[in-house]
């Protein structure tokens, strides 16, 4: 378990400088800040100055080492634009964000994991084939299109709530909406189809003949088994789930760190780009590292390397 | 034979629809067709049959994991179904094929032995263990074996593991569903000698579903043959293999491999397999099988009727030749 902790660990790590390092030579490749910053007609002297006061004037390896170096020491840099550092930027944006995503995990998770069961449950009774029409409607129509829908319908026609902005929970009310819907239903279609299997276990009949009432037999040796694979999504789901925050946050320009990096890289403000990206992938490579662990920690199987933990 | 008996299977069937494509209108088939039998207590029956005959299914309806669409079994005269008490329940246990699938993955020895307990008398530790720990010796495990998971015992363990399980509720009904089919041959002969033994100390009866000749002969005393969810024929051991009245029976012996050497004679060996479309049609199930299918066979149903006290057959051919004979 030591060596498998420790195994995980050092490929996070690697995975995290991965990405950093190909978006730190990918962004480069788009355009010159300096331009953005000063404009068409700067003079040759004043783009020098600025060239060299951000360092790029630095061969692209230097740059680079310089970047690492401050990475590692903890010091991000400042941001181009508003001559700040960039956590400050960071944090400041931070709550919008967080107070959805937050929201949207835990809520959708409970939600599409009850959705899941009550399907399985009632496998091919109307239920089951009303939350399985929904989850193919939320699979397959992407959530800028909802968040479209939403507005036109909720703030435009009906006026009812407001968009753009924050201020009170009922700005909040359509991004979580459209946030929603599709990971609600993928977990749902997923936790059914671990729920079928599970409960066609002859373990489960076991129970039964135990004496075990059917809810116990349906929580307890059921959806325990069945969350296994569950729970290993939902960490992917992590990562797609702040992917629609992106698009989601510009369509109702919800100032959070979807918009501010979306800004960041319209603008070429490397610093702030840079950090916007690293903090993302260590959650998600930290989320899932910590998936894998639990998993790995509640499975007796693997927990004696029993199966192949790769 | 009176007084009432541990188990009565009367006229049950069971169907299940043949799901085609999108077609809306709904067909049938019949996986336990009008079957009749009794048990009594203490006794050991085996039902053979090949893959698909329904006996899977018989099991499950009389342990009360599946609702019949027709027909009563009754457990000592109370009706068996899927809301059945506890009480009721815990008389009737069943062990499978596959002995992993039939533990928790996640749940210790420990875990899988005391939660049947734990429900059915809200049973302290200290209780349990005075239950589970003397048949733990018997069955030949250690203490130290209360802590390991399913996936650290052998096949043959973890089925011993699932007989242990299923007797700490002291049940009066053991049913075993292809209780060795999955195990190595060394192994089969151990885990039915101990079912053997279980039997005679603690007076269970049991209901034996193999599609295997030579399991059925070693742990039964009396015999029902099935074919497409139909009872065909059914004696005590010893008649069925003395005096095998139906031709499908005959086949099954005969494919028991080298049940004696000696004679090698002319086996009845089966060809083609079972079809569900023989319900479809009037006559015998076995009429495609069968070398002896005679014009009634097409036509006509045949019943069960009895050749001997006790041994009954559902072959137009066999009652022809009896009728003749009188
Ligand atoms: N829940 C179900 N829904 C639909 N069909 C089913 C269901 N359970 C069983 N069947 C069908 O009923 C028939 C009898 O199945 P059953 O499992 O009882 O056979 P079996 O005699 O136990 O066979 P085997 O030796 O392969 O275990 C099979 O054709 C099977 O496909
Ligand atoms: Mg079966």
């Amino acid at each position: 378990m030591i060596r498998y902790v420790v195994v995980r660990t050092i490929r996070a790590l690697a995975t995290i400088w991965l990405v950093w390092s190909l978006v730190f030579f990918l962004s480069r490749l788009t355009g010159d800040p300096v331009k953005w910053i000063l404009g068409e007609f700067a003079t040759k002297e004043s783009y020098e100055t600025v060239a060299s006061s951000l360092h790029l004037d630095l061969p692209l390896w230097e740059q680079y080492m310089r970047t690492l170096s401050g990475l590692v020491r903890g010091d991000m840099g400042m941001s181009y634009y508003h001559r700040r550092p960039v956590a400050d930027l960071f944090l400041q944006r931070l709550g919008p964000t967080m107070a959805l995503q937050s929201v949207v995990i835990v809520a959708t998770s409970a939600i599409g994991i009850l959705f899941g069961v009550v399907a399985a449950v009632k496998h091919d009774k109307l239920v089951d084939k009303a939350i399985r029409f929904f989850t193919i409607v939320g699979c397959t129509i992407p959530n800028f299109v909802f968040a479209v829908l939403l507005i036109f319908l909720f703030c435009l026609k009906l006026k009812w709530l407001p968009s753009g902005n924050i201020g009170s929970f009922r700005h909040y009310v359509l991004p979580f909406i459209s946030l929603s819907i599709g990971p609600i239903a993928s977990i749902s279609r997923l936790t059914r189809s671990a729920m079928l299997d599970t409960l066609s276990q002859e373990y489960i009949d076991v129970a039964r003949m135990k004496g075990i009432s059917e809810s116990a037999v349906i929580i307890k040796h059921g959806l325990r088994n069945a969350l296994f694979p569950v729970v290993t999504v939902l960490g992917g789901q992590i990562v797609t789930l702040v992917g629609g925050a992106f698009v989601v946050e510009s369509v109702f320009s919800l100032p959070g760190i979807g918009t501010l990096s979306v800004t960041a890289a319209q603008t070429r403000d490397f610093p702030l780009l840079q950090y916007c990206v690293f903090i993302m992938i260590a959650t998600f490579t930290f989320v899932n590292l910590l998936v894998d662990l639990s998993y790995a920690a509640l499975d007796p199987r693997i927990r004696d390397g029993e199966w192949a933990t790769n | 034979m009176s007084g009432q008996p541990l188990l009565e299977v009367s006229h049950v069937k069971k169907r299940f629809p043949i799901k085609r494509g999108f077609s809306t209108k709904s067909r049938f088939f019949y996986a336990v067709d009008d079957v009749s039998f009794r048990m009594e207590e203490g006794e050991s029956v085996g039902i053979i049959g090949e893959s698909g005959c329904g006996k899977t299914t018989l099991a499950r309806l009389i342990a009360g994991l599946e609702q019949a669409t027709e027909g009563e079994i009754l457990f000592h005269g109370s009706s068996v179904h899927a809301k059945m008490g506890r009480d009721m329940r815990k008389s009737i246990q069943m062990i499978y094929q596959d002995p992993y699938a039939s533990v928790d993955p996640r749940m210790d020895l420990w875990g899988i032995l005391e939660e049947p307990l734990r429900i059915q008398s809200n049973m302290k530790r200290s209780q349990a263990e005075k239950i589970i720990m003397p048949l733990l010796e018997t069955m030949g495990f250690t203490e130290d074996s209360l802590s390991k998971y399913p996936h650290e015992f052998s096949g043959g363990q973890i089925q011993r593991i699932c007989i242990l399980r299923s007797l700490v509720l002291s049940p009066k009904l053991l049913i075993c569903d292809e209780p060795v089919s999955s195990l190595d041959v060394s192994i089969q002969a151990q885990i039915l000698n101990l079912l053997k033994k279980l039997q005679s100390e603690k007076s269970l009866a049991y209901l034996v579903i193999s599609h295997d000749m030579s399991v059925i002969h070693h742990i039964s005393d009396r015999i029902i043959v099935m074919y497409l969810g139909q009872i065909v024929e059914t004696a005590t051991k010893h008649d069925l293999f003395a005096n095998t009245q139906h031709p499908y029976t005959k086949a099954l012996i005969a494919a028991i491999p080298n049940a004696d050497p000696a004679k090698k004679q002319k086996k009845a060996i089966l060809s083609g397999e079972a079809s569900r479309a023989a319900q479809e049609k009037p006559g015998c199930l076995f009429q495609d099988r069968c070398e002896r299918a005679c014009a009634l066979c097409y036509d006509q149903r045949p019943d069960m009727l009895p050749v001997n006290t006790g041994h009954y057959v559902a072959c137009h051919d066999v009652q022809t030749m009896a009728r003749k004979d009188s």
